[in-house]
């Protein structure tokens, strides 16, 4: 075993291969400084699902923004789901904000191949239902404006208990609606934090287990059908990044 | 937005930088077909981590293997803490055994710079304490036959009870040899221990999964930071989420 080589050689970091002319530019929250930026990768059989995430904190307001560009693809099929903006924001001892910006070529829920569409999805679970509808109002609003569709939807948590979340639809890509979103929703979350009192200490572990251990399982089969092959421990690795670390 | 620009510019897979001169041979599990190949990453600070796993099932044996590189290094201090061939071995209804294979400048423990040193530890959570005995008797005898110093070390107050000691050897330099001779090692005793205990079913692998994912993971950030190293917890929790979940 050569010692110069293993020092010199063995393992260095690998590159995103992430085109930034689509990116959007950060919610405008005040001292927002890096704190991290990862790639979580997966190949198996004909799919790569590549997840490129920033955390960013800002000591001024105590709030971590995470943000994820991620594309999961079958590159013989071409099917796609990609995020483009998803973020997260979350003050310590307040429940998280996540909006999932999803630009896909494929139905998220039968996975039947389909038109270029764009989703953005609003979820706030661990907010009490009365003011989650008050915040959602909102992005109703924000949606009205740019003219596109969008509904409260019932969903069944990875936990298993029930709520809503807000979804936004749009035809082809429509990234000027996520911008638009993305926007609001630190409006939104600005105002909750102002109005809202802290909860001390807040259990953020329900959610994170719900996410990293339930979430991963339930998106793992439905990529499945839609013929992307996305094990487990992948969407389990790109949660971890996105709820741990408060 | 251009949109033909979207669909073909947009984000493509990373490559990984591991020199493959470097790893080591799959250990002889009969069957064992590739099941997805990982890159994990962060970089903060003057630190990056990266680690690069890659996950095999084996119909025949009914097992799952997952091994890691990984390279977790000050660019400045030259600090580092590096995983040559860490893995892990389970099959449904039977405990997951993980093998560590770090290379260091640095004390695990203290934080200290030191001479580049070889660290091998295997834990065996969730089994029984006497299986867990004789199954580390056997690393015992490997590890003394390649001439290497090793002991079982009780784990700290902060870890579950479930967990158990760690077998742990040790080696001046790099020792790839030992990595290597505890990893044919894990298998062997692993296919005894299949071969002579009946499953347990269902198994609960989660308060395994939460306490690696969740706990470790804090405490390695602390670690490492320690040492000099920058490592976010969601670095290693997502590590961890590779390596314990899919079961």
């Amino acid at each position: 075993m050569n010692e110069k080589a293993f020092l010199e050689k063995y393992l260095w970091p690998s590159g995103d291969k992430l085109d930034r002319s689509f990116t959007h530019p950060l919610p405008k929250i005040p001292g927002l400084k890096k704190a991290g930026d990862f790639i979580v990768q997966c190949e198996h059989e004909d799919t790569f699902s590549t997840n490129i995430m920033t955390k960013y904190e800002s000591a001024s307001t105590g709030v971590i923004f995470k943000e994820v560009y991620k594309n999961t693809q079958n590159k013989v099929t071409g099917t796609f789901v990609r995020l483009v903006g998803t973020m997260s924001l979350v003050k310590n001892e307040y429940p998280r904000l996540s909006l999932d910006a999803a630009v896909a070529n494929v139905n998220l829920f039968t996975g039947e191949r389909e038109d270029l569409k764009t989703t953005v999805a609003i979820h706030l679970p661990e907010v009490d239902s009365a003011q989650r509808k008050k915040l959602f109002q909102e992005f109703s609003a924000q949606a009205k404006a740019d003219g596109v569709s969008y509904q409260e939807k019932e969903v069944e948590y990875a936990s298993g208990t029930k709520g809503s979340i807000w979804v936004g639809e749009s035809k082809g890509i429509n990234l000027g609606m996520i911008h638009n979103l993305r926007q609001r929703a630190w409006t939104v979350y600005k105002s909750f934090m102002e109005e809202t009192k802290a909860k001390i200490p807040f259990d953020y572990r329900p959610a994170q287990e719900n996410t990293v251990f339930g979430s991963s399982q339930r998106e793992h089969l439905s990529f499945k059908r839609m013929g992307l092959s996305v094990p487990v421990e992948s969407q389990a690795a790109f949660f971890s990044v996105l709820v741990t670390g408060i | 937005m251009n949109e033909k620009d979207f669909l073909e510019k947009y984000l493509w897979p990373s490559t990984d930088k591991l020199d493959r001169s470097f790893t080591h041979p799959l250990p002889k599990i009969p069957g064992l077909k590739k099941a997805g190949d990982f890159i994990v990453q962060c970089e903060h600070e003057d630190t990056f981590s990266t680690n690069i796993v890659t996950k095999y099932h084996s119909e025949t044996a009914g097992v799952i293997l997952k091994e890691v590189y990984k390279n977790t290094q000050n660019k400045v201090t030259g600090v580092f803490v590096r995983l040559v061939g860490t893995m892990s071995v389970v099959k449904p209804g039977y405990p997951c055994i993980s093998l560590d294979g770090a290379i260091s400048n640095v004390v695990l423990a203290t934080g200290e710079r030191a001479p580049i040193k070889t660290t091998v530890a295997i834990h065996f959570p969730q089994v029984d304490p006497e299986q867990r005995k004789k199954v580390f008797q056997s690393f015992g005898e490997r590890a003394k036959k390649s001439g290497v110093s090793y002991q079982e070390r009780a784990t700290d107050t902060m870890m579950p009870a479930f967990w158990g000691p760690v077998f742990v050897a040790q080696a001046e330099g790099i020792d790839f040899n030992i990595i290597r001779e505890l990893r044919d090692g894990v298998w062997s005793a692993y296919k005894r221990l299949i071969e002579e205990t009946p499953a347990k079913v269902p198994f609960d692998y989660r308060p395994f999964q939460e306490h690696m994912v969740f706990d470790t993971s804090k405490r390695e950030h602390l670690t490492f930071k320690r040492m000099g190293l920058s490592v976010p917890v969601e670095s290693q929790a997502a590590f961890f989420s590779v390596l314990v979940s899919g079961i």
